[in-house]
């Protein structure tokens, strides 16, 4: 499988936001706690989340290479790397991305990823290198990242597998103990992707139903997808902010925010199962 | 579960009208509310009093302040579920509004929409789902979608029904299962319980396992009605019954020598059966089948709504729902939409060699060599026009039809092209006779879709030919009422 590959590599906060960045985590490295992720910005993130895509992507913001080589020696991580922050895209096939995220004086910070309108959050681990697989909703596929204190990052990558694969996806935030569940009929072989960590409070999660498109013409099956959630003390009564992904009639991916009314704190303990949130997935061969 | 409200005058939306002297008081359940005239189920029945002479009392009055309009929409499963919250969506994005979706603890659904601009000030709030209307407030208009034939329009009260898309009842059966045909009369006998085996079908003396849906839904009222009524049979009561249509196609799906009734909006994983007559004529429900009505188990699915302008974003959603925008999308979902589609001649292979086999003497084959001379160079329209048991009325689709086919006219979608009116009768009766029925079907047809595009019936060619080439047993009623029938063809003009 072949592979162009476009590759932005950006640091986009000011020298100052990085030495601020590098000063807080030498600080005591506590840059998020209980409600902080909530402060993340994200100007772009919550622009509306109207979708249209396959688009071409024409005005990422980027910056040179150049801007990595940092003048002050103080800007590098406990490892003695260069702070700063990169990101790369690679196709790994199945429609899927390869997205390696290097933010050498942020570790232990929360990095928000978005791709196309979905957003998750992930904890960059103690290296300050953070690998991701994400299952890709477009064929030129856009990945924006953004750090606590607002530096920022964008990587695009072409994937030439013609995406043999049906997607839906639900992303959610908050502690909603969400899932998206498949059940084939017939012989499609789901799979659910969980992007996003439990334990960052009020974080963005995402889950990713895909089906592989046609792996034989004898295929014929229908996947029923549903959401379940259970009712805790944490969701009941309230309303928890979604999204759901899907395709249109035009094969367009399409996200649409929604809200899920929990029941009253007397039903805890119910789980409850959403089926007309998100459409089956029908695999024909006829 | 749910009441519908307008069957419940005692609900708690009951309102109190008066006039502003006091004079006349009337009260009542309020149904509806477009901005102009208040909608009441009463004692009396339903009322409808314009609201600039009345004043309003009781929970359910329309506030001031509430200057969203609501639009409450039912229908059954696989509608509530997946084609009205689908053309919602695409409606929005097409206005460019700002949508969002909530979905309540038992699954229903509603949608607010609002400008960009101000993305809180809602303009509309669309709801789905059986208790639609109780969910609703402010100015309200009621949409019902549904699969039963609905009342004529003087007993529908200030509404009109339209046909949304096509469906069809379909036998079907798992994909690894042996039979791919079933007779009509066969499968009446297997869904009344009086065929228990696979041998009529497969030749294989195996048990069959029946899987149904619940007595009392629209499905089965249909199955019951279409399939089993003319012989006086009911529904089996040892089938396998399911609440929920997928639940029926899932285990279907999973059971080699289970058969099941569904709609083709509702396959699952599982595979139609060709469905046959007693003389043969082999159909399978699909798109161009149902379009063409050729396949007999064809059922539209209705939009029932006010006659009169719903308010605001609420008509424009109902004009986007009977537009040719709405169309690929109820395709999407899984219905049939209502574009018309062409066949070429080149594909009725089928069709001729069937009434070619049925051509009883020289005289039919005579006509049937005069209809590929005037047609081989042609296309069949997908808009075919038959007609009422025992009239010469058209049938519900058919007068859709002729709406249809003169937009499409008007359009210019058949800009260049000559467009022919052919009539077929069945073939009861006197073979001249027969002929002369054709032709005259075809001119009423003619005239009817002329004058609605504004042209002069003239400017369409016509032709008939009587029991030439019947797509269905003539034995059964139901073959006779498919091949009594008015089809469309079109070709390049000639120069």
């Amino acid at each position: 499988m072949s592979a162009k590959r476009y590759l932005w590599t950006g640091v986009l906060g000011t020298g100052v936001a990085l030495l601020a960045g590098a000063a807080l985590w030498l600080g005591g490295g506590i840059l998020f706690k209980g409600d902080a992720a909530l402060n993340l910005p994200s100007d772009a993130l919550d622009a509306p989340v109207v979708m249209a895509f396959p688009t071409r992507e024409t005005a990422l913001p980027t910056s040179s290479l150049a801007t990595l080589e940092l003048p002050d020696d103080s800007a590098f991580s406990a490892f003695g790397e260069p702070c700063g922050l990169a990101v790369m895209a690679e196709p790994t096939g199945n429609a899927s991305v390869r997205l390696s995220v290097s933010a050498p004086c942020h570790a232990g910070g929360i990095v928000r990823i978005g791709h196309m309108g979905l957003r998750f959050d992930k904890t960059i681990p103690s290296t300050g290198h953070l690998v991701i697989d994400i299952p890709a909703f477009a064929s030129e596929a856009t990945f924006d990242i953004v750090l606590a204190d607002g530096d920022r990052a964008a990587a695009r990558v072409e994937i030439d597998d013609p995406m043999p694969t049906r997607r839906v996806a639900l992303q959610w935030q908050g502690d909603g103990d969400l899932s998206l569940t498949a059940r084939s009929v017939g012989n499609a072989t789901p799979e659910v992707t969980a992007l996003g960590d439990p334990e960052i409070a009020n974080g963005w999660r995402v889950a990713v139903l895909t089906v592989p498109a046609m792996p034989s013409p004898e295929t014929n099956g229908v996947v029923r997808v549903a959401v379940q959630a259970a009712v805790t003390d944490a969701t009941c009564g309230q309303d928890i902010a979604a999204a759901t992904v899907e395709p249109d009639f035009n094969g367009v991916y399409r996200l649409t925010p929604v809200t899920l009314a929990f029941p009253g704190c007397d039903r805890i303990g119910d789980i409850l199962v959403l089926k007309n949130l998100l459409r089956d997935l029908r695999i024909a061969s006829n | 579960m749910v009441a519908v409200v307008a069957a419940s005058p005692a609900f708690a939306d009951t309102v109190r009208l008066s006039s502003p002297d006091g004079g006349v008081t009337i009260e009542g359940s309020l149904t509806e509310f477009d901005g102009q005239f208040y909608r009441l189920e009463t004692a009396f029945g339903p009322l409808t009093v314009d609201a600039a002479g009345v004043s309003c009392e009781g929970d359910a009055c329309p506030s001031s302040e509430d200057l969203a309009v609501t639009l409450a929409m039912t229908g059954p499963p696989g509608v509530v579920e997946r084609l009205l919250p689908e053309l919602v969506e695409v409606f929005a994005r097409r206005e460019g509004l700002l949508l969002r979706q909530a979905i309540a603890d038992d699954g229903t659904l509603s949608y607010d929409l609002a400008h960009h601009d101000n993305p809180d000030a809602d303009i509309a709030h669309f709801l789905i789902g059986s208790d639609a209307p109780e969910r609703a407030r402010g100015v309200l208009t009621r949409i019902e979608v549904t699969r039963s034939t609905p009342p004529s329009e003087d007993r529908l009260g200030g509404r009109r029904a339209d046909i949304l898309a096509l469906d069809a009842l379909v036998p079907v059966v798992s994909a690894d299962a042996a039979a791919t045909m079933v007779p009509r009369r066969v499968l009446a006998q297997a869904l009344a319980g009086r065929v228990e085996t696979w041998e009529p079908m497969t030749g294989e003396d195996v048990p069959l396992s029946l899987h149904l849906g619940q007595t009392g839904n629209g499905t089965m009222q249909e199955v019951e009605r279409q399939l089993l009524a003319p012989f006086g049979w009911r529904l089996s009561s040892q089938a396998t019954r399911h609440d929920a249509p997928d639940a029926l196609v899932d285990a279907v799906a999973e059971d080699p020598f289970a058969l099941g009734v569904t709609t083709l909006s509702e396959l699952g994983a599982t595979v139609p059966l060709v469905l046959t007559g007693p003389c043969g004529y082999p159909t399978v429900a699909s798109p161009i089948a149902l379009k063409t009505e050729d396949y007999p188990l064809t059922k539209p699915v209705y939009l029932i709504a006010p006659v009169l302008d719903a308010p605001g974003i609420a008509g424009d959603f109902l004009r986007f729902l009977r537009s040719p925008d709405a169309q690929p999308v109820i395709a999407f979902t899984g219905f049939v939409d209502q574009r018309i589609a062409r066949v070429p001649f080149a594909v009725q292979g089928g069709r001729l060699s069937n009434a070619i086999l049925a051509s009883a003497d020289a005289s039919a084959l005579a006509e049937l060599q005069r209809m590929m001379e005037a047609l081989s160079d042609a296309a069949r329209l997908s808009v075919t026009y038959r007609f009422e048991a025992g009239s010469s009325r058209l049938d519900a689709a058919s007068r859709s039809n002729v709406g249809l086919l003169a937009d499409a006219i008007a359009r210019g979608d058949f800009d260049g092209e000559e467009m022919i009116f052919v009539g077929f009768s069945d073939g009861q009766g006197d073979a001249d006779v027969n002929l002369r029925l054709s032709r005259s079907r075809a001119e009423g047809v003619r005239r009817a879709v002329a004058s609605a595009a504004g042209l002069a019936a003239d400017d369409f060619g016509l032709d008939g030919f009587g029991e030439a080439m019947p797509i269905a047993c003539d034995e059964v009623e139901w073959g006779r009422s498919l091949n009594r029938r008015v089809e469309v063809w079109v070709r390049p003009l000639q120069r």
